[in-house]
């Protein structure tokens, strides 16, 4: 075992290869949190005064909340007057026009983390909006994907081109009362992504924001909106990195998904940030409220996530199956080493008839990390037909970490099917000395084992990201042969 | 919730009357006082606290309980009507009272000691509140403060004790809104067997509350096979802790059945603590109308090399509420666990509900654990072949319905016991289900 | 190739296998058989390296080298091959994609380059006729779903690809039906050689009518009391096993 462990940990512990700063001139406001920072915030984005007004009213409402502790984490009280809720690279001009007036200090930042901004983005048909701190710093293809009347740009642009639909959806699936961190996220979010799919419209490309945490003391609250209209279909991709720092930093998003009739909604992430060391110093405080709503009849969203970062990793995209014959999907892997503790899951919220959900879950632990799914089903009165299958599966690696399941079923229905399995074990020593029979070492017997622990989940992501979140299981990628 | 002295008031008065057995043990007088003011800070538990996110006791904080019985006047016959099994070796308690004239107590086997609690708390100082969790929202400390009766039973070293043991606990209802605590404790000493059923019954249809706490404590190789039938009124409120700690392989083998109660919550929390020790949990309950039941069971795997296994099953019609709880805990170092758990559901109509919540907790890695928890449908391919061979639709569904829920009486050795749970389960069930 | 001297291996305390004397040269086939619990499979796990079986006396020479010492898959890579008795399965993991890795080990090992993923599959396809496996085979997670003689051919098939130098059949022919015992057989005479050497354990003799041994060992009680050629297999099929505990003390090969 001990074997093992060492091996795994060669394996998760690899260098953070994201953990750079980038040396660059940033607007910032002083740490701080009071009515007068959210009107400031209003007031850089040049927002309009319903805007305004809502975040107020979230801001009154989170004054009122008390900090969730149901979850399976500890850490200590976060002082939300030591954060900053705004930071921005100093603009040239109004804003990049095209990615020649962006920082080349921006530019290449995303370079060394690997994400297209630019030409090569182009051939890697992927759009791409990257929010680096609180503001959307290059947005790229946007004329191409307005052709198809595609609505792709920072929230933030798209509260002063399209206010009607910003209006009109958001809050619309998380509310801003919705809990603590949705609260405080309605009140100071700075930046984040709008998506608006126009009817009878499939996006021809995969749409994807990269996120990127540089300035210290600073908190990211980004909030994304996605809306596939009737008939409509979009891939998205999300990404997340940040610099190593000895002091936790907070990152309360957002996000919403809405799908309309027969509209498909793929959402995958690739979460990495920052873990902190080995010995639980610093890394990302990651609490996010990701909630889609299958609006329409025959809609269908599907999260995918593979979560290998962060020090506190508090979150649970969900699906509210509103609309008669909706499909929610969600597939996670979590991967928790060292001090990292996570608290994942998903809700399926069936209400519509002949609603259908899938739940896959895949936990590793390692190190003296905590790694917990939590999940609710629940199937309403009038949700007739309804399906849910789960499948929550652990694996341990070491004896010094911990894999808990918290899976609540709530069934209202009497023609509801609902089907809930879940499984903890180590890794099998038949499966290694079976695989080292062969000839493979232990790392990459394990590897090897995990990867197949894990192809559920990854065959779900897109292929660039597949590859992406293999690397950062630290493994080989599969299936390159035949 | 009402406020809590509201409901303590009527409990604190039987209190004062000094009418609770073992006045006169001071280590007993002081558990008591303790109880009460840990009761009287805490209250009764609230939604809001996660044991009891989906059970209320707002309806019973509403009614107003009495602690003085009348004498009741439940016959021989009756008694023996009741009864679960014929051969036993039986106590029997009315109303909260030890009744000797109903009792089964003479010829009790070598070995076995089978008393009424209050007769035998200078042997209880060891083994009260030894084994449950003090400090646990819910009524454990009201059950100390008040406890009245109970059965101690204590097994010797050795003995294997062939009759089954029932406690038999009756609610006349010759006394309305009657409140009974009832405390019983259960000690094997090594290498000793028995089987024990807890029976709790009503004969009457109106209000009562039974607060129970029971405590078992096996010692090495000691075998238990352990059975509590719940078939109260339909008005009944029953609040039940059962608890026990294992020595080294040792076995503990329980079945719950909630068939009665307007309200029934079962807190059944087993410690394995030496190892080769095993449990089996098994439970079904039957709720239709507008029965509340809620089982919580927790496993704690403290040490290595322990086994468990869990089978809980639920029919639910009418407008009726069932709540499962299932927590695995494998604490660190308790190496080579090996868990298992489902709970299945029956939803029969469109006005239920179940809240099933499975859970496992898992600090150690050599380990084997899953859960598995399902809500659905009788199988209609099954239904089909069924109506093929000539059954109507109704009769098919209610042998479906029957072989669903006596599954979890399979694994019973004592042929008797299972025979008699099998019978009383099928005179429950809905005609047609 | 192997040389086996009194070897004395326990497991869980207990003492199996209690003094092994055995030469297996280049080129020989070698049937090990005994009956059930003489401790057949514990010399091959023995053999293979697996954890929880503890030697206790002697050593095992392979090519010159002690090959106690080595991990198991330091001796898979020297070319030291084991067909399980119960094949694993490894969920979500590609028969394919083992086999590419397998077969990448022991080439680094031997310091040549990592196959490139054309003349790998022209290989993989070529040696799958030996065992007559469909090619969907390779897509489908290793030995999942698998029936019994599926698993056994998918062994033989590794063997096929990984080409060792020392191959332990470790009842290979059990669970299989006779149309299946003669596919498995017929791939592994298709893979004897001069440079490689088999070590067949059974229990049946069955399976040396189609894969004729040089040598056959009889084991018993943790030792060989019995050696000779292809005819004492058929003494044994003739009067089982009970009578060898009359024998005496039998000679090694």
């Amino acid at each position: 075992m001990t074997d093992q462990s060492q091996q795994l940990e060669s394996i998760t512990q690899k260098e953070y290869k994201a953990g750079f700063v980038t040396d660059i001139e940033v607007d910032s406001l002083p740490p701080g949190l009071s009515e007068d920072v959210v009107r400031q915030i209003s007031m850089i984005k040049n927002e309009p005064e319903w805007m305004l007004e809502w975040r107020l009213k979230a801001y009154r409402h989170w004054l009122t909340m008390d900090t969730p502790e149901w979850a399976h984490v500890h850490y200590p009280e976060i002082d939300y007057q030591e954060v900053s809720y705004y930071s921005a690279p100093k603009k040239k001009t109004d804003g990049p026009k095209s990615l020649d007036e962006v920082d080349p200090e921006l530019l290449k930042t995303y370079e060394k983390l690997g994400v297209p901004l630019d030409e090569r983005a182009r051939l890697a048909g992927v759009a791409v909006d990257a929010v680096f701190d609180s503001v959307s710093v290059s947005n790229t293809f946007k004329d191409k994907l307005a052709e198809e009347g595609i609505l792709f740009m920072p929230i933030s642009e798209a509260i002063q081109e399209h206010p009607e639909l910003v209006k009109k959806y958001i809050g619309s699936v998380v509310p801003h009362k919705d809990n603590f961190y949705a609260a405080l996220n309605s009140a100071v979010f700075t930046d984040g992504s709008f998506v608006y799919i126009p009817k009878g419209v499939r996006c021809p490309m995969e749409l994807s924001t990269y996120f990127r945490i540089n300035a210290a003391n600073t908190g990211q609250f980004e909030r994304t909106l996605i809306i596939a209209d009737d008939d409509a279909y979009v891939s998205y991709l999300e990404g997340c990195t940040a610099p190593m720092r000895d002091e936790n930093q907070l990152h309360a998003a957002v996000v919403e998904l809405v799908a309309m009739d027969r509209a498909e909604i793929k959402y995958s992430t690739v979460q990495n940030w920052y873990p902190g060391d080995e010995n639980g110093k610093g890394g990302i405080y990651n609490f996010v409220t990701k909630r889609a709503a299958c609006r329409g009849e025959s809609s269908k969203v599907s999260w995918t996530q593979v979560e290998t970062g962060s020090a506190i990793t508090w979150k649970y995209p969900s699906v509210v199956l509103q609309g008669d014959n909706s499909i929610g999907e969600f597939y996670s892997v979590a991967v928790t080493n060292n001090m990292q503790q996570a608290d994942t899951g998903t809700k399926m919220i069936h209400l519509g008839k002949n609603t259908s959900s899938t739940i896959i879950s895949k936990g590793i632990s390692a190190g003296r990390s905590q790694n917990a799914y939590r999940g609710l089903v629940r199937v309403g009165p009038n949700a007739d037909n309804a399906r849910n299958y789960t499948e929550c599966d652990s694996l341990l690696m070491g004896d010094t970490c911990g894999a808990h399941t918290f899976p609540y079923i709530e069934v209202k229905n009497p023609t509801a099917k609902v089907e809930h399995e879940a499984s903890t074990s180590k890794i099998s020593e038949d499966q290694l000395f079976y695989c080292k029979q062969r000839g493979l070492d232990t790392e990459d017997a394990v590897s090897m084992i995990v990867n197949g622990f894990c192809k559920q989940v990854i065959r779900e992501l897109p292929m660039e990201f597949a590859v992406e979140a293999q690397n950062l299981l630290g493994l080989s990628l599969e299936g390159s042969v035949g | 919730m009402k406020q809590l002295t509201e409901i303590t008031t009527p409990f604190s008065e039987v209190a004062a009357n000094s009418t609770l057995p073992g006045a006169q043990l001071d280590w007993l007088q002081s558990l008591r006082q303790q109880a009460r003011g840990q009761f009287e800070r805490q209250g009764l538990p609230a939604k809001k606290v996660e044991d009891w996110k989906y059970t209320s006791l707002w309806q019973l904080s509403q009614e107003s309980f009495t602690h003085d019985a009348k004498p009741s006047s439940v016959t021989k016959a009756q008694s023996a009507n009741v009864a679960l099994i014929e051969q036993a070796h039986r106590l029997v308690i009315v109303d909260g009272q030890f009744s000797a004239e109903l009792s089964q107590l003479d010829n009790l086997e070598t070995g076995l000691t089978l008393s009424p609690l209050s007769t035998s708390l200078d042997k209880a100082e060891n083994l009260l509140n030894a084994h449950i969790d003090v400090e646990k929202p819910g009524l454990n400390a009201l059950n100390t403060f008040l406890m009245q009766e109970g059965a101690y039973l204590h097994v010797a070293a050795d003995s294997k004790i062939e009759k089954p043991v029932e406690i038999l606990v009756i609610n006349s209802g010759e006394t309305d809104n009657l409140a009974t605590h009832l405390r019983h404790l259960v000690q094997l000493e090594k290498n000793s067997e028995i089987t024990l059923i807890e029976h709790y019954v009503s004969l009457q249809d109106n209000v009562g509350f039974t607060n129970v706490v029971t405590e078992v404590a096996l010692a090495d190789k000691a075998k238990l096979h352990h059975f509590k039938l719940q078939h109260e009124s339909l008005k009944h409120y029953h609040i039940a802790t059962l608890a026990s700690k294992q020595a080294a392989n040792s076995e503990w083998n329980t079945n719950n059945i909630s068939l009665g109660g307007k309200l029934a919550r079962n807190d059944i929390h087993s410690q394995l603590l030496g190892e080769e020790s095993h449990v089996t949990l098994d439970g079904l309950y039957l709720l239709d109308g507008d029965q509340h039941v809620d089982n919580h069971t927790r496993i704690d795997h403290a040490v290595p090399h322990t086994t468990s296994e869990e089978v809980y099953k639920g029919v639910m019609d009418g407008e009726s509420h069932a709540v499962f709880n299932g927590k695995v805990i494998v604490h660190k170092d308790a190496q080579k666990t090996d868990a298992n758990q489902s709970n299945r559901n029956l939803l029969l109509s469109r006005t239920c509900e179940i809240d099933t919540k499975p859970e496992m907790e898992i600090y150690a890695d050599d380990v084997k654990c899953g859960h598995g928890s399902t809500v659905g449908q009788l199988d209609e391919t099954q239904l089909f072949f069924l109506r093929a061979r000539g059954l109507d639709e109704v009769s098919a569904r209610s042998l479906l319905t029957y072989a669903f829920a006596v599954e979890v009486l399979q694994r019973i050795k004592a042929e008797p016991v299972r025979q008699a749970l099998s019978n009383v389960i099928e005179h429950r069930l809905p005609r047609g289900a | 190739m192997l040389e086996i001297k009194n070897l004395h291996a326990s497991v869980d305390g207990k003492e199996i296998l209690r003094g092994i004397n055995m030469t297996v040269n280049p080129g020989e086939v070698h049937a090990i058989m005994g009956p059930n619990g003489a401790g057949k499979s514990t010399l091959s796990n023995v053999l293979a390296g697996r954890d929880g079986y503890e030697v206790t006396q002697g050593e095992v020479i392979y090519k010159g080298q002690n090959l106690l010492e080595l991990e198991p898959e330091e001796r898979a890579q020297r070319g030291v091959f084991l067909a399980f008795q119960y094949p694993v399965e490894i969920p979500g993991v590609s028969n394919i994609y083992l086999l590419k890795a397998a077969l990448n080990a022991v080439r680094k090992y031997q310091g040549l380059e990592e196959v490139d993923a054309i003349d790998f599959l022209t290989l993989v396809r070529d040696r799958m006729k030996l065992v007559k496996m469909d090619e969907q085979f390779l897509h489908r997670n290793v030995n999942e779903g698998f029936s019994g003689g599926e698993k056994k051919r998918n062994e033989i098939l590794q063997m096929a690809v990984l080409e060792p130098a020392l191959a332990i059949l470790d009842e290979t022919d059990s669970g299989l039906d006779i149309d299946a015992l003669k596919t498995v057989a017929e791939g592994v005479n298709a893979l004897r050689a001069e440079d490689r050497s088999i070590v067949m354990i059974t229990h049946y003799q069955r399976l040396l009518d189609h894969i004729v041994p040089d040598f056959v060992h009889v084991l018993s009680e943790g030792k060989i009391v019995k050696s000779g050629d292809k005819e004492l297999a058929k003494e044994l099929e003739k009067s089982g096993y009970s009578w060898i505990h009359d024998a005496p003390e039998g000679q090694t090969a």
